[in-house]
């Protein structure tokens, strides 16, 4: 299989996308994929809270993968909040729509 | 996730050469050493690092397919250095043989802390690599925001 690393949507599109007809499907076929984004984010928090208990119970064997835990949660947790920041931005937009 | 593959690439790096730095301790440690439990004095020990394939175990399917970052490093084995024991003629040592020579451990002290400088710095290479993979991520994120 070749790799074009130069497509921007590579890894994002993880299925060929079908046609959707209407704003509601779009709506919550959007609410799904944050849902599954948001328990994804959670599971890193709850492993980072995980080691570093271990940490301060002295039951760890590297440090470095506290750390690295406590990292990779504070990224996660900062893309939700982009994401939501943007998803409120636009509906904000929507609002101060004059008819 | 693969917004974090760097990371855990990096991770790996950092798990080998604490345990490449822990076998260092221990060879300084025993530097002295003239019994272990099989009789010999202590044999100075080294890490044998392995590249972790993409694809799983196999060299060639690596091969097979190129196109994609490996999975970091993994220690494959502590392996012991079988150089020759240094003699010491040291006659009232309770490990001297019959003509008075003492074995000891075939580790040279000065190699072990250039081993350990070495350890070091590619710790903090990869902890360096890290940080670059968390600050690309943050520019990321700061893509559309103003200021």
């Amino acid at each position: 299989m070749k790799i074009d690393y130069t497509h921007p949507l590579h890894g994002v599109r993880s299925k060929p996308e079908k046609p959707q007809t209407n704003a509601k499907e779009q709506w919550n076929s959007f609410l799904g994929q944050l849902q599954t984004a948001i328990t994804e984010v959670d599971q890193l928090g709850k492993e980072s809270n995980k080691l570093t208990q271990d940490a301060v119970l002295g039951r760890v064997d590297n440090l470095h993968d506290v750390m690295i835990a406590a990292e990779k949660a504070k990224t996660a947790m900062n893309l939700t909040i982009e994401v939501r920041n943007k998803a409120l931005e636009a509906y904000k937009e929507i609002m101060r729509m004059n008819f | 996730m693969s917004m974090f593959k760097g990371i855990d690439i990096s991770a790996s790096g950092l798990t080998a050469e604490r345990l490449r730095m822990d076998v260092i301790s221990n060879n300084i440690a025993n530097v002295n050493t003239t019994r272990t439990e099989d009789g010999d004095p202590f044999r100075r020990k080294m890490v044998i690092f392995q590249a972790r394939n993409a694809h799983g175990q196999r060299p060639y399917q690596d091969r097979i397919n190129p196109q994609e970052p490996g999975k970091g490093v993994r220690v494959n084995a502590i392996i012991e250095d079988m150089t020759p024991f240094k003699l010491e003629y040291e006659p009232n040592h309770p490990d001297a043989d019959s003509e008075g020579y003492v074995r000891r451990p075939n580790i040279n002290i000065v190699h072990e802390m250039v081993d350990m400088i070495t350890a070091t710095r590619a710790y903090e290479a990869n902890v360096t690599c890290i940080n670059s993979a968390k600050d690309i991520n943050s520019a990321a994120l700061n893509i559309g925001s103003r200021g």
